[in-house]
């Protein structure tokens, strides 16, 4: 269970975060939206542990996140941080344990669409390419929480619809509590059992809106639409 | 209108400049690009030459070219220059070998530890203006006129680029990087090599360049002093015997010598720093 209670984070003289109680339950997907600027990315580096001083309290199964974060949360940050002298294979194998395989890392690569890139350096892929590459490396892990800054915002349509559905089945596979941070309401709704509509300067929660659809879902459902003009609504757009 | 037309013109200008600043293309000739960089000290060798025979310096002030070629290729026929030329070279290279080990030593412990970095960078930093030839003394004093006393000189001649430019490469690493590495649960050591080091390697290579350009620097002042071989004592040796073609000539091995260390490394450079510019 991953857990915020009144969370305040300031950064010099801009609030980014006010009073924030959010949580996502074990096995839970969570999308968050809200405006640029409104602290999305600063909650998810508060529960990675990589914010050291804030009000409030944060933690992850219990386990106050201040220090250093739990060692068994996977992130996939908004810019790719990809190691440039590292070879795709070698950045995913950052996210695995030493003594992984190759062929388990090819396989992965391979999951995310890059299947013969993996000796190319990170200079030579595309930005949608080295975004996959990153979310690769955080699922690598196989970690009981994933927290993902808009993971598909650099992916074209299509290439996003088929990372969407991989992700859900890593998510299966290792039933995995997961926070995604998007701009896209559709992708939001269409992968979330709930989705946390952030707003304002500094960041609140405006909006907490359930998912009533089991999954397989069809993108097309009456009911995510439906969802969908919630969310929209709460976003005041 | 005027001011219209000016403003055209002057963007056009900067357009064809921007385009002839970008163009690092072979030129239309069709030469390569580096033999052009030999046709102008040609063109003053043969300047240099016909100075020489029309009488404007005279060969005991300034020798003429072929003058300084036949006296080094009389002295390697001999086989007196390769004595010189191979002690001077190996000074440089155990003084870069000890220089360039402190460097990563110093430089590493610095940057990673910001304690060490506190107590050490000050002096380090107010040592690397104390010239060259301010030390001669002092280490001719401590070690004799033996060969340590050289190789030391040399060495702190490569040590001060090494650990200003590695301290500093892996004090300015990347915190996004480093957030990563935190993120993943990669061990110290292994954040250390798949990370910290990498990252810093460029900058050490900038530092080992400057490093290994010092020591040509710094051999000359330990030869010139105290020394019985060398290609610096040749060129003492020539100024006492007044011969200009034997000063000329060794400051001519000088410049080719580091020159082509220079390209050494930074062919090394180029090898090891393989991804990016
Ligand atoms: N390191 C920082 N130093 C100072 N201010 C920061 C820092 N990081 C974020 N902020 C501020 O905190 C606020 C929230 O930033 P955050 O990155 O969380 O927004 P976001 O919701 O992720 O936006 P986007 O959708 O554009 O990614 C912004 O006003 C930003 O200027
Ligand atoms: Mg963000």
């Amino acid at each position: 269970m991953i857990e915020t209670r009144s969370l305040t984070k300031t950064y010099d003289d801009t609030v980014a975060l006010r009073e924030v109680d959010f949580a996502a339950d074990d096995g839970e997907f969570v999308s968050v939206v809200g405006p640029s600027g409104c602290g999305k990315s600063t909650l998810l580096r508060v529960l990675a542990g990589l914010e050291s001083g804030f009000d409030g309290t944060a933690s992850i199964d219990g386990t106050p996140v201040n220090a250093g974060g739990s060692d068994d949360v996977g992130v996939v940050f908004q810019d790719p941080r990809l190691l440039p002298w590292a070879t795709v294979r070698e950045n995913v194998r950052i996210g695995f344990d030493e003594s992984v395989t190759d062929d388990r890392i090819d396989d992965l690569i391979d999951r995310v669409g890059l299947d013969g890139f993996e000796m190319a350096l990170p200079e030579e892929l595309s930005g949608g390419m080295a975004q996959r590459v990153a979310l690769a490396r955080g699922l690598a892990y196989g970690p009981q929480a994933l927290l993902l800054d808009e993971p598909f915002s650099a992916l074209d349509a299509l290439t996003k619809v088929e990372q969407q559905e991989f992700l859900l089945d890593v998510r299966d596979d290792i039933d995995a509590t997961v926070v995604l941070v998007t701009h896209d309401v559709e992708e939001a709704v269409y992968l979330a059992d709930r989705v946390v509509v952030l707003g304002g300067q500094p960041g609140t929660v405006v909006a907490d809106v359930e998912v009533p659809l089991d999954r397989p879902r069809d993108r097309t459902d009456e009911r995510l639409i439906e969802t969908r003009e919630r969310v929209t609504d709460a976003l005041g757009v | 209108m005027a001011t219209v037309e000016d403003h055209d013109g002057v963007t056009a200008i900067g357009e064809r400049l921007t385009a002839w600043v970008r163009d690092r293309s072979p030129s239309a000739i069709g030469f390569p690009r580096r033999a052009l960089g030999l046709v102008v000290p040609g063109l003053l060798v043969v300047g240099w030459h016909l100075l020489i025979t029309q009488g404007v310096f005279q060969p005991h002030q300034l020798p003429a070219p072929m003058t300084v070629l036949s006296t080094f290729v009389a002295m390697g026929a001999s086989g007196e220059l390769w004595g010189h030329l191979s002690v001077t070279i190996q000074r440089v290279a155990f003084g870069v070998l000890f220089g360039v080990s402190a460097g990563i030593v110093f430089g590493t412990i610095t940057g990673l530890f910001g304690l060490a970095n506190d107590l050490l960078d000050p002096l380090l930093q107010s040592m690397k203006n104390i010239p060259s030839l301010a030390w001669v003394p002092l280490f001719l004093l401590w070690f004799g006129i033996g060969e340590s006393a050289k190789v030391t000189l040399i060495a702190l001649g490569a040590f001060f680029p090494v650990y200003l430019n590695l301290s500093t490469g892996i004090q300015g690493i990347d915190e996004d990087l480093l957030e990563v590495v935190e993120v993943y649960d990669v061990g110290r050591l292994e954040t250390l090599r798949r990370v910290v080091f990498p990252a810093a390697l460029p900058n050490l290579l900038v530092g080992i360049r400057g490093g290994v350009g010092l020591a040509w620097m710094f051999v000359v002042a330990a030869e010139l002093i105290a020394a019985s071989q060398g290609l610096g004592f040749l060129l003492s040796d020539g100024r006492v015997l007044a011969r200009p073609d034997i000063i000329v000539g060794s400051i001519l091995l000088f410049a080719s010598l580091g020159n082509l260390s220079d390209i050494g490394v930074k062919a090394l450079q180029r090898r090891l720093v393989y991804w990016s510019a």
